[in-house]
């Protein structure tokens, strides 16, 4: 993508992302979370159809940990069916291995803003022979929806994701079920590399749900995004990187030994198009042309606070003004 | 007097901050017009008795704008009689000049979270002798804290603040119902670092003021409290790396060009006062003073809208509850 046009992309994914409807929808999506997982999945799809694209911004310094699995067989165990692990590296030229990515982020999407900590096993998608990311666990303190335990709320409290004028980078989330990943980086002795595209560019086209989040409805979603943004990242020297707790996928990894750290200083912008089919992009051209459909589309319904709102409104005036209506019958009847 | 523990103090900051919250603080923040702004600036103020200190964190990649002003007798007509304009640097050892700053942020806190664009004039606190920040604007996607009205409705729709892969920020932010827009490009890559101006950096941050139309009757300044780290250093951005193409919040108020211009490349921590609370900071001794001494305080408060939530779980049934006995009343009198 051409820099102005990587700029127009930006700016029209930032327009996705208004923080008085996402609090609207946070607030009243938790009213959501009472209904049963069917009717949730039922509100889902029918949002994916009518809302097609969400918007997704990742906040600079957004860190990732690689770790080689040293378990295969368990982790093999918890990809779904179609899927077999994959031998990647984070950097251009490094050696290959079976890998487990762990992500902490803070995002700003069209239907919430937070901080998330996420686990992948990376495999290989037996139809396609693609690289994938298969979201194993996570955690967040905000809200959230994944198919296996539909829309929910903060899992994570309390939760730290932010840099120092020190240039160190600060991730401290502590779960409800007593885990804990706590980690504490130098970012400024990093120097920037080059990523391995088939993680970066095609892994990222392909995203799934495994581990306990596994779930029949799952369904594969590619994130759109410039591929520029994968192009290189700054790779942090492990020995920079003091692993306090890593509570989490410790059947198939040593949490305290990481491979390769990385982080990405600037903002990412992505676009997730919710009306797409399963693996619909194959390559970078099919990513490209997503990007050129979405910059040539307009008037396209986008996710907004009133949508949820104005039902609710209509609700509480018609509530109100039954009830008005009815004391004053009373009234009349009593006195008549 | 040195900082006891920085990473204490940061996650603190952090825990003052819940996404959660915020979310429902911005829904029910509507209905506030329903109630007078005398009535709503009293039950703010007993909020801020409870919950003195508000987390404020200011993302990676803000970006200060400063122009030279050119209307100095406007911009002294600004300021509340408390103050007065002052020539300031904004990099150790450049000129001082009277500036027009433009501080664009993106920001996570207590009571808010989204892109704010503030205008300030530097000037001198009388009462103090302190340097202060004026705020003469603010543009923001969220809700805006003003001395004059307690809590302001986002006044833009439109704020875009951000960046992107090839180092370039991009900012976009227009004022909702008018044509006031502030529009730019630029690249911080070729940014080098340099030491701050200590005194508008450091004690301008202890005494933040509003302007007259800002101020209400209230002139008192705020505080921010922080580790005096967070502003020792910033990119200097040369100037010619930023591209303004649209800027007209203040038509002839200063030069259109740029002098200086400078961006944090780290996420700043700071504790502020809750809206209608005013601490006094000394100096830098008594700044680390104060900082040491949150850094050490355990389970901090910070603003829930708990009890709006009861009202409202408990106001449902109740209405339904009364409707109930109403059709079993009108069954009876049947």
């Amino acid at each position: 993508m051409k820099k102005e046009e990587n700029r127009e992309f930006i700016k029209k994914t930032e327009s996705l992302v208004k923080p008085r409807d996402v609090t609207a929808i946070s607030f009243l999506g938790d009213f959501n979370r009472m209904l049963s997982k069917k009717t949730q999945h039922r509100i889902m799809v029918r949002g994916s159809r009518k809302i097609p694209y969400m918007g997704f911004i990742v906040d600079p310094y957004c860190f990732f940990l690689a770790y080689r699995i040293t378990d295969t067989a368990g982790a093999r165990a918890m990809l779904p069916e179609e899927y077999d692990l994959a031998d990647v590296s984070f950097f251009d030229g490094d050696e290959k291995v079976p890998m487990v990515v762990v992500s902490a982020f803070t995002a700003r999407t069209s239907a919430f803003i937070g901080t998330r900590l996420e686990f992948y096993i990376i495999a290989r998608s037996r139809e396609t022979g693609k690289i994938s990311w298969i979201i194993a666990d996570y955690e967040t303190d905000t809200n959230s929806h994944d198919p296996k335990n539909g829309f929910g709320g903060y899992t994570s409290d309390p939760t730290v994701l932010t840099t120092t004028p020190y240039g160190e980078l600060l991730a401290g989330f502590h779960g409800r079920e007593g885990r804990s990943f706590v980690v504490r980086a130098g970012i400024t002795g990093g120097k920037e590399r080059k990523l391995d595209q088939a993680l970066w560019v095609e892994g990222n086209m392909s995203v799934d749900y495994g581990g306990d989040l596994k779930d029949e409805t799952s369904r594969n979603f590619s994130l759109i995004f410039d591929p520029f943004l994968m192009e290189q990242a700054v790779s942090i020297p492990v020995g920079d990187v003091d692993i306090e707790a890593n509570d989490y996928l410790g059947s198939i990894i040593d949490g305290s030994r990481p491979l390769t750290a990385a982080v990405f200083p600037f903002s990412q912008h992505f676009i997730i198009r919710q009306d797409l089919e399963s693996r619909e992009i194959r390559d970078e051209a099919g990513l490209l042309s997503q990007i050129r459909t979405f910059m040539n589309r307009s008037g396209f319904k986008v996710m907004a606070g009133s949508d949820i709102k104005k039902p609710l409104y209509l609700g509480i005036a018609v509530s109100w003004t039954f009830n008005l209506a009815l004391i004053i019958f009373l009234l009349f009847k009593a006195f008549s | 007097m040195r900082i006891t523990d920085d990473e204490k103090f940061i996650r603190n900051v952090e825990d003052l901050i819940d996404p959660v919250e915020v979310h429902n603080l911005y829904f029910f923040q509507r209905f506030r017009k329903m109630l007078p702004n005398s009535l709503f600036r009293k039950i703010l103020v007993k909020t801020s008795s409870r919950v003195p200190y508000m987390g404020f964190v200011i993302e990676p990649y803000s970006l200060f704008l400063f122009f030279r002003l050119k209307d100095i007798e406007r911009a002294k007509s600004m300021l509340p009689d408390r103050y007065e304009l002052k020539k300031t640097c904004i990099f150790d050892g450049d000129e001082p000049q009277y500036y027009l700053g433009m501080g664009n942020l993106y920001t996570r806190a207590s009571t808010f979270w989204g892109v704010r664009t503030e205008c300030y004039l530097v000037a001198e606190d009388k009462e103090t002798g302190h340097p202060t920040w004026v705020f003469i604007d603010i543009l923001s996607n969220t809700i805006i804290a003003l001395p004059s009205v307690g809590i302001a409705d986002p006044n833009c729709r439109d704020a875009i603040f951000t960046t992107n892969a090839k180092g370039d920020v991009i900012l976009d932010v227009g004022q909702d119902g008018t044509d006031r827009r502030i529009r730019l490009r630029g690249n911080i890559k070729r940014g080098r670092t340099r030491k701050m101006h200590e005194p508008i950096w450091l004690m301008g941050n202890t005494s933040i003021a509003h302007s007259r139309e800002l101020a209400g009757n209230e002139d008192s300044p705020f505080t921010v409290i922080f580790d005096p780290a967070e502003v020792d250093e910033a990119l200097d951005i040369p100037v010619e790396d930023v591209s303004i193409d649209v800027n007209n919040l203040f038509p002839g108020f200063a030069e259109p060009e740029l002098d200086k211009v400078a961006c944090f490349p780290f996420a700043q921590h700071y504790i502020a006062d809750s809206p209608g609370l005013s601490t006094h900071v000394k100096d830098r001794a008594d700044m680390i003073r104060r900082y040491n001494g949150i850094s050490g305080l355990k389970g901090m408060k910070t603003f829930t809208t708990r009890n709006i939530r009861r009202l409202l779980y408990i106001g449902l049934p109740v209405l339904n509850t009364v409707f109930i006995l109403l059709l079993i009343l009108y069954g009876f009198v049947l």
